[in-house]
């Protein structure tokens, strides 16, 4: 039984020996080089592009442009918003924009083209700020797009939230923003393409290959068939990696030079060029009652999709749907708009948009608890959403909601830490708590998953997924899906896994739905694959309706005979047939009501609650995170050290998000500038798992990538929060900030 | 591309900068920063890197007698671990600790610090703080040049192409002295720090120290700051008085930038926690 045993996961073994060879590391000798020219100015239109400069130069062979792209240049995963024009036409939208590409024979040849190629630009006016690009006459990103650059907008109204606000006892209001961010996966973009009998093939490291090969396919203006994308290992994405890279400039280049060629960002380049984590302002009106019961919401929230759409759509509708939090609130009015300006594009990140708004709700929580006389950790409990109550879109709750048992193993923690807190001449501490929710999965859309098992004639079966493996750990737990499943050794299972023309479509990896979505899918495939055993084995044995089933890796008649599947499996491919079983699952949703949000945009949810335990040095405003403990209800834990290394990073990252990351265009595009916690930074992490199952997961599994993240932000503020007396409501906390709220605290004294 | 030497010896780190066409590379940690940045943008690269790692000459560690010396080829790995300098110079072996990495600190020298000159450089506070002079060679001999006069500007100095620093003479110091280091950075290892201050105290405060970086265009002493401490009376009244001066003499240098906002109370508050530090490590009270 390998279900819920901890796995070591595949793959570590060579990535702690550096053996694993990522999408950075595929350049094969004699490979061309591929540099992209990026505009150094945004917005601009492009009056010429000269490429003789660089063509002069030893070893270049070739300058792409946008008139070199024989499909469509502008590319998307969400299909009613794809404007990314992977080398710029007529305007450059954002700094940092492809306009060219150059091939040559080494990288230093290609990049010195790249720096060589001459392009002239008009500077065109500009917007920098979402509100201001959401008001009449301001300069339009996309000129020629019908809706302006008022990306999406998505409400949620239940009840009435006016009156019910206007009823409470208690109302609170504050406005929190947040800043954009940038995912820092260890791996760099990187990848290579080669021609082969008429057809691309790409291998790159990315979240998603069978959408890649979509998109490729569309770019190059060919059938899907003659591209084929093979997902390379992977050394992180957090979302960075869901978007087209590279991977266009690759298949570009390979189909008109017919060579192999690759290519690999620079820290600064990957800074530059790919998507960050949006910005979000948010205005927020909370009420509640005498007894504390939350009575209605009021939020506005504005999101800043930078230049192009990427997942701003998907953002813009989580942070909708997870205003009100993992709580019951009967009365809602919220309004989340995306805007486009020419900042550098933001999309995917750890969370979409749910790490950004639980700062609000987290925040309006604390600012209700002060103002009600509560504790923080009782008015939540109080408020958790249970089995059977309707969320914010009015989706009832069958099962799987496990916010009051996440609170309850908090409990004891942060009592203990809110005693032992502590305060000096020049330091002070402060506890705080946060709670979450999150729908796994795509919002309100179908986002199946596909997988095959194939039970060979030597007895290995093979798993084969679309999902792609970034580090999160889904190699490892779909094969103890299908080993548990199946009644067979883990070890027994051989993968295949991310490559276009041996697997199919599992959806992205992202939106922490690999567990949940092609678990299920592998399990459904499981199914169909003792299904398939089964018949054979009658046809084999001559009996048609001799009852069996797989038990234990064997097929098992009820008159007690064992047979073994490999034999099956030879017996079938003695007819030219294979055991191979196939599975596919959707969760069960429906589509948001456009005008009330209502609806059910996800099957299952993840709950969460952390509380962190700070040190604030009083004179440099320094902040250390002593503890922080994460209690969160994934389910079931298919691979609990998965879990548990999920929580770590996620808290980690988190602390990164609270306390110092905050991307500056220009000057914060290397790990020197743009600073994400050291190891010497993290706190004394207590991970605590609970099992609430969700009955339409994989033996009860949701999903934990994501939801690790995002209370640690809200939960560091708060406890920030705490010690120094005011709310902290701008991320990040930086040492100017602190220092902030101490000087106005010190001031209020003096007065 | 850069032609790389490597020098065995000073006479041989020497001849090769005669011409003026190298660049000394000692941990490199700045240096290939530099480079790569430079590489990648298409900018020149120096024709002659000369690696003076293994130059005996800038390894030495005088610390006692009356001319103390600190080689400019020591990383920063050796100062913080050094048990003399840990005794000696506690301000300077803390300084070195602070600095960037574990891995940093194992290449990055104290002589690499002071000539790439950024005003943040953690050991150049230190160094300013105990008197710091450089000894500075060329195939022409050896000159004595003070901190203050080497680093000119924001990563300037007046260091000539054919030179080396060999080390640097430190200010013998009384048998008991108080030192403490402080720096904020915004994070707790590879941070450039936002603010850092070398405080070195003697019992009768007669020759106090105090040296602040990051603040202004090169680290440096306040010489207000250390007579306000020679003419007060040890105590809570005077760290913060002197805090007070830092802060101010910040503001008067600096003018009010954005950054003061965060800078001057941070001044302030630091500079008298540090002193109240540096004074308690000589017995007295806070």
């Amino acid at each position: 039984m390998s279900l819920g045993r901890s796995m070591i996961r595949v793959g570590a073994e060579e990535r702690v020996r550096g053996r694993t060879i990522f999408g950075y590391d595929l350049e094969r000798p004699g490979d061309l080089h591929l540099a992209a020219v990026r505009a150094d100015q945004a917005p601009a239109r492009i009056l010429a592009i000269d490429p003789g400069p660089a063509l002069a130069l030893p070893g270049v062979l070739r300058v792409f442009t946008a008139a070199d792209i024989p499909g469509e240049n502008r590319l998307g995963i969400i299909a009613s918003t794809r404007d990314h024009e992977f080398l710029a036409q007529e305007l450059v939208r954002q700094e940092g924009q492809a306009v060219a590409v150059v091939a040559a024979r080494t990288l230093a040849q290609a990049q010195a083209g790249a720096r060589a190629v001459v392009v002239r630009y008009q500077p065109l006016p500009g917007v920098f700020d979402p509100a201001q690009a959401l008001r009449e006459g301001a300069p339009l990103v996309h000129p020629e797009r019908p809706g302006g650059n008022l990306l999406h907008e998505r409400r949620i109204l239940r009840g009435d939230a006016e009156a019910a606000l206007r009823d409470s006892a208690v109302v609170v209001e504050a406005t929190y923003t947040t800043s954009p961010l940038e995912h820092c996966a260890l791996e760099l973009e990187g990848g290579r393409a080669e021609y082969v009998d008429g057809r691309v093939v790409v291998a790159a490291c990315t979240q998603n290959p069978h959408y890649d090969r979509q998109d490729l396919s569309r770019f190059l203006g060919v059938e899907p068939e003659r591209v084929r994308v093979i997902q390379a290992e992977t050394g992180g994405g957090f979302g960075g990696k869901l978007d087209l890279s590279l991977q266009p400039f690759l298949a570009l280049a390979a189909w008109h030079l017919k060579r192999p060629v690759c290519m690999r960002y620079t820290r600064e380049e990957s800074f530059r060029a790919t998507s960050k984590r949006h910005p979000l302002v948010m205005h927020f009106i909370t009420g509640a009652d005498e007894q504390g019961r939350l009575t209605g919401l009021q939020a506005r929230i504005l999101c800043d999709t930078g230049a192009f759409a990427s997942y701003g759509l998907a953002v813009n509708m989580r942070a909708a749907v997870h205003a009100s939090g993992p709580y019951l609130v009967p009365h809602l009015d919220v309004v989340s708009r995306a805007a486009y300006t020419n900042n550098p594009f933001t999309g995917a990140m750890r969370g979409f948009g749910v790490p950004q708004i639980a700062l609000a709700h987290e925040g309006q929580m604390d600012a209700l608890a002060l103002a009600l006389g509560r504790d923080p950790l009782d008015l939540r409990l109080q408020n958790a959403l249970r089995n059977g109550q309707a969320t914010g879109t009015g989706q009832v709750l069958r099962s799987g909601v496990g916010l009051a048992r996440c609170l309850e193993r908090l409990r004891p923690i942060y009592r203990r830490w809110q005693a032992r807190a502590a305060s000096g001449e020049d330091f002070r501490e402060g506890v705080g708590l946060a709670a979450m929710f999150y729908g796994i999965g795509n919002t309100g859309v179908s986002n199946p998953s596909t997988a095959q098992l194939e039970w060979g004639a030597d007895g290995r079966v093979t798993l084969f997924t679309g999902a792609a493996e970034i580090g999160q750990g889904s190699d490892t737990v779909l094969r103890q899906l299908a080993a548990t499943r199946l009644g067979i050794p883990v070890e027994e299972i051989d993968l295949c896994r991310g490559d276009t023309d041996r697997t199919t479509n599992a959806g992205a990896t992202s939106a922490s739905r690999q567990t949940y979505i092609s678990g299920n899918a592998v399990l459904a495939a499981a199914d169909n694959l003792e299904m398939q055993l089964v018949q054979a084995a009658r046809q084999m044995l001559g009996q048609h309706h001799l009852e069996l089933e797989l038990r234990g890796g064997r097929l098992a008649a009820l008159d007690g005979r064992r047979l073994e599947p490999a034999q099956v499996a030879r017996y079938l491919a003695g007819q030219g047939q294979r055991a191979r079983g196939a599975g596919r699952f959707d969760p069960n949703f429906s589509g948001l009501d456009p005008d009330t949000g209502q609806g059910r945009p996800y099957a299952a949810y993840a709950f969460a609650a952390q509380c962190a335990w700070v040190r604030v040095d009083t004179d440099s405003g320094l902040v250390r995170v002593k503890e922080v403990a994460a209690a969160h209800d994934v389910g079931r834990a298919i691979n609990p050290r998965g879990v548990m290394g999920q929580i770590c990073g996620g808290v980690a990252m988190g602390l990164g998000m609270a306390l110092m990351e905050q991307f500056r265009f220009g000057q914060t595009d290397n790990l020197h500038r743009y600073h994400i916690p050291t190891f010497l930074d993290a706190p004394r992490i207590t991970p605590l798992i609970v099992e609430e199952a969700e009955e339409t997961g994989p033996y009860g599994a949701k999903g934990v990538g994501e939801p690790a993240l995002i209370p640690t932000a809200p939960a560091v503020a708060a406890a920030v929060g705490r010690a120094v007396g005011r709310p902290l409501r701008h991320l990040p906390i930086s040492l100017e900030r602190v220092m902030a709220a101490l000087t106005h605290e010190e001031a209020e004294h003096a007065n | 591309m850069s032609r790389f030497i490597h020098a065995a010896s000073l006479a041989e780190a020497l001849a090769a900068l005669a011409p003026g066409q190298g660049r000394v590379l000692a941990g490199g940690t700045d240096l290939m920063v530099a480079l790569r940045a430079a590489r990648l943008s298409g900018g020149d690269l120096p024709a002659e890197l000369v690696d003076v790692a293994a130059v005996p000459e800038l390894q030495q560690l005088e610390l006692e007698g009356p001319a103390p010396l600190v080689g400019a080829g020591l990383s920063f790995a050796r100062l913080a671990a050094d048990p003399g300098v840990r005794a000696r110079y506690p301000l300077l072996a803390q300084a070195a600790a602070s600095v960037g990495s574990q891995q940093v600190r194992h290449g990055a020298t104290i002589g690499g610090n002071v000539a790439n000159a950024s005003p943040a450089a953690d050991g150049v506070t230190a160094l300013a703080a105990l008197g710091a002079v450089a000894v500075i060679a060329s195939a022409q001999g050896q000159r004595p040049c003070p901190l203050g006069e080497l680093i000119s500007a924001p990563y300037q100095t007046t260091l000539r192409p054919q030179e080396v620093i060999l080390g640097f003479a430190l200010d013998p110091l009384p048998a008991r002295t108080g030192q403490v280091f402080a720096k904020v950075g915004r994070r707790q290892a590879l941070s450039v720090a936002r603010l850092n201050l070398a405080v070195c105290l003697d019992e009768r405060l007669q020759d106090p120290r105090l040296a602040l970086g990051s603040c202004f265009p090169t680290p440096r002493r306040l010489a207000q700051v250390e007579a306000l401490l020679r003419a007060g009376r040890p105590g809570p009244g005077l760290w913060q008085a002197a805090g007070e001066q830092a802060a101010a003499h910040f503001t008067n240098v600096c003018g009010w930038r954005e950054s003061a906002a965060y800078k001057v109370p941070a001044i302030r508050r630091v500079t008298a926690r540090t002193l109240a530090q540096a004074w308690a490590l000589l017995g007295g009270g806070s």
